[in-house]
């Protein structure tokens, strides 16, 4: 009996000294709002608001915030982009190369790791990088650069299941998140300069078996088919390498679609290339199209829309409305209703001259001088694109949309371009305009009517997502290496921290022996941020 | 895509140990004649392919013109229709193109991971017309007199001597050509050299501070000023920081610097930059 009490005893005080592992269910990442001391899908929550609601580091102590550890594995090619998942203490962590690592929380320190192998020689066009993982019940899951999908053991990293997804042969990779939904796990391909046909895929989490897979161009016959000049349908591209928001009341995946290829030849793919640079709204268990909005029609600079499309709800022109935000590479903030599709606003971002504005309806009206030639042809946004991956974030203290912006127009020239399986398919090529200035800014926008409502602006173009508090902050960094806090309405800066690197991934936050972190990735180092404990 | 700044010159170093001993493992099993073999590289393997040096004259004009020329005869960059280059080895070509020229201006391309582009650039290099550099016509060693006279050593060093606040000039002319040294002279503010952005800062106590730009991020800047003092600063310390698009280098037009001493400048570079 004095044993068993003992043992009792031993076992509850585990619990407060050790960082026990625990499971993931669909309702833990459903009310994910409601456990801000775990980070369970790669936005924080499905609305994708990249948005903490702990509170202990706030714009009066920020001041005092200092590295608690950092994860340096041995340096790879490329760098960190990937945003951590945190539970119950436990932080899976992916880096390039196909790299998992199961960290303490606590202290950084490595539980298990995982590689995958890879073949030598790849054709990529942006290095082998990883944006993420995903988790439900005992399961992490990874979508690789050679077109996997791969299901670990969370509390081992050992493999439970793997798929090919397609042939990276082809032209076809992961480097996004993937988004678990219900029983399934979500993921969208890369491939939009390959001539690849994009997708994204449905697999049951528990057996890796395929669910479904929604084509992001039109098969012939199927609606939208026609908005593609004869065969070049099937070399497209439109991928969907990021990762989609879901409304669980809808019942809506929307998920952002990437440039039609070749990219800066439209020649030879007349028409609107639907569903190329559009987002789409699916219904989760059957992959089916519900709506779509397209903001590029007919694309020739690599406009990508992939970009995470953020959920809230608010009165707009009067209405109740669910709505649908995006910050768009083309240069135009855009303001959709969720329900439907339909298009409420636009509003101009940054310098824009490939199109002369947005009518009524939400589509572009295109500047026919701004066609790329074999010449070449100035113009803005540049490919980079007026924003790109990096993830925005929505405050609902603030009621303000952060995002980080480029301000970089490019000369893109447009050639006629032979197919070739597994080869790049870019139709011509960019490059910088000499002389032509080019900057980065974190940029706070009124969501209702893109607005301005403050900037700050950096020497050079950045690649780092934003967090938001509800201690009215946002943290942010850029491509020299700044991590940084600003205070959300005013964008006065409160706190930065030279980390040295690149920052090319976004923020998050958790909360372990009950005291709040902040993780950012610069370069080949995982960061974490914590106050002092005696504060 | 997602387009990010690249850092093309590292060479993969995702390659374990375990990798390696393999590697060598293998080359010695095959014996080190066939592997010296390996490593002189097979050459162009596009050579005489029409298509080939088609593409490669597109890539060219995209990617190498706008330093070298339309026609490879040089400007920012070196000539790439000298002996120097027609006598190059394709694999030293491509080790160039792929990795690029460390310490200068020319940069690496990467072409999307795509080793056949750079073949196809290499095979619109060796169609140039061949042609040899036009010395110029002038004397190198009353040039060499002008460049002290003229005081371009108060800003510009050469062979050890001069200035910091300009470019190094010992060896500039391995890298531009005649006509682009003339223009550069009578009008540096036509072109800034990578790495000399002209900056003015105005501090908080009213300060103005002129000079080259060495480093800048959203919090601090560093720069030299005219009398190559080292300044960091905080921006917060200043009120103002501007690039200014013109060169700290004065113009030299006809009046103040004739014909005849230009060339004979630009033949002292020659001279030089030939040792």
């Amino acid at each position: 009996m004095i044993l068993v009490r003992y043992l009792t005893t031993l076992l509850a005080m585990a619990g407060s000294i050790a960082v026990a592992w625990s499971q993931v269910s669909y309702s833990d990442i459903l009310s994910a709002q409601n456990t801000p001391g775990d980070w369970l899908t790669y936005s924080g929550t499905y609305n994708s608001w990249r948005h903490t609601t702990l509170s202990d580091i706030r714009p009066e102590n920020v001041h005092k915030l200092a590295v608690a550890w950092m994860f340096q594995p041995p340096a790879s090619q490329d760098r960190f982009e990937a945003t951590p998942l945190v539970k119950d203490g436990w932080m899976y962590f992916s880096a390039q190369s196909n790299r998992v690592f199961a960290l303490d929380a606590r202290s950084g320190r490595q539980i298990w790791s995982y590689v995958r192998r890879l073949p030598g020689s790849m054709n990529l066009c942006c290095g082998r990088v990883n944006r993420g993982l995903a988790i439900l019940g005992d399961k992490l899951f990874l979508a690789t650069i050679d077109a996997h999908v791969v299901a670990l053991d969370a509390k081992t990293g050992r493999v439970m299941w793997e798929v090919k997804a397609a042939d990276y042969q082809k032209g076809y990779t992961f480097t996004g998140a993937p988004l678990v939904v219900k029983d399934k796990v979500i993921v969208g391909v890369t491939g939009g300069e390959y001539g690849a046909r994009g997708f994204i895929d449905a697999y049951f989490a528990e057996s890796g078996k395929p669910a479904w897979r929604f084509h992001t161009i039109p098969g012939p016959g199927e609606p939208g088919n026609e908005t593609w000049a004869g065969d070049s349908w099937k070399t497209g591209g439109a991928p969907a390498w990021l990762t989609g928001s879901f409304d669980p009341e809808l019942n809506l995946l929307y998920w952002g679609i990437g440039n039609p290829g070749p990219d800066h030849w439209i020649a030879d793919r007349k028409g609107d290339n639907l569903y190329s640079n559009s987002v789409v709204a699916l219904d989760p268990d059957q992959g089916r199209l519900t709506w779509y909005f397209q903001f590029t029609p007919n694309d020739a600079h690599d406009y990508d829309s992939t970009l995470i499309p953020v959920l809230l709800d608010a009165d707009y022109a009067g209405q109740a409305r669910k709505l649908l935000a995006v910050a768009n590479r083309n240069g135009f903030f855009y303001l959709l209703d969720r329900t439907s599709g339909e298009f409420l606003r636009a509003k101009q971002l940054t310098r824009v001259t490939w199109a002369k504005g947005i009518d009524k309806t939400g589509r572009p009206i295109p500047n026919p001088e701004a066609v790329p030639t074999a010449t070449g042809i100035d113009v803005c946004p540049g490919v980079l694109g007026a924003t790109n991956w990096m993830s925005p974030s929505f405050s609902p203290v603030t009621n303000l949309f952060y995002l980080t912006l480029h301000e970089a127009c490019r000369r893109h020239f447009g050639l006629p371009q032979e197919f070739e399986e597994g080869q790049s398919f870019w139709g011509g090529a960019h490059q910088k305009i000499p002389g032509s200035p080019e900057w980065g800014a974190l940029r706070a926008v009124d969501p209702l009517t893109g607005e301005t409502q403050w900037e700050f602006r950096y020497p050079h173009t950045a690649f780092a997502g934003v967090l938001s508090t509800s201690t009215g902050m946002v943290f942010s960094g850029d491509g020299d290496g700044n991590f940084f806090a600003a205070e959300g309405r005013s964008g006065e800066i409160l706190w930065h921290l030279p980390t040295g690197g690149s920052i090319c991934a976004s923020p998050m936050s958790f909360a372990v022996d009950g005291r709040q972190h902040i993780s950012v990735a610069s370069q080949n180092a995982l960061i974490t941020f914590a106050l002092p404990k005696d504060r | 895509m997602d387009l990010r700044m690249r850092f093309f010159g590292g060479i993969g170093l995702t390659i374990s140990a375990i990798y390696v001993v393999r590697w060598l493992v293998a080359a010695l099993a095959l014996g080190f004649p066939l592997f010296l073999a390996a490593q002189d590289g097979p050459g162009n393997p596009v050579k005489g392919d029409a298509t080939a040096l088609e593409k490669g004259r597109v890539l060219f004009r995209i990617h190498c013109a706008s330093c070298h020329g339309i026609d490879g005869s040089g400007g920012r960059g070196p000539s790439l229709t000298t002996s120097s280059v027609r006598e190059a080895k394709d694999k030293e070509l491509f080790a160039i193109i792929r990795r690029g020229i460390p310490d200068s201006e020319m940069p690496s391309f990467w072409f999307k991971g795509q080793d056949i582009q750079a073949w196809q650039v290499i095979e619109a290099l060796r169609s140039l017309s061949p042609t040899s550099e036009i010395p110029s016509a002038g004397n190198a060693e009353s040039g060499k007199q002008a460049f002290v006279q003229a005081g371009c050593v108060t800003c510009h060093a050469v062979q050890g001597q001069g200035g910091r606040l300009g470019p190094d000039l010992t060896r500039v002319s391995r890298s531009r050509s005649v006509e682009h040294l003339r223009q550069s002279i009578r009008l540096a503010s036509a072109e800034l050299t990578t790495n000399y952005q002209t900056v003015t800062v105005k501090t908080l106590a009213n300060q103005t501070v002129r000079g080259i730009l060495l480093n800048e991020d959203a919090f601090t800047l560093q720069m030299m000023d005219t009398t190559e003092r080292v300044l960091a600063f905080h921006r917060k310390d200043l009120q103002q920081a501007r690039h200014d698009a013109a060169s700290l280098m004065p113009d030299y037009p006809r009046e103040a610097l004739p014909d005849a001493l230009l060339d004979d400048i630009v033949a002292f570079f020659f001279e030089i930059g030939s040792h």
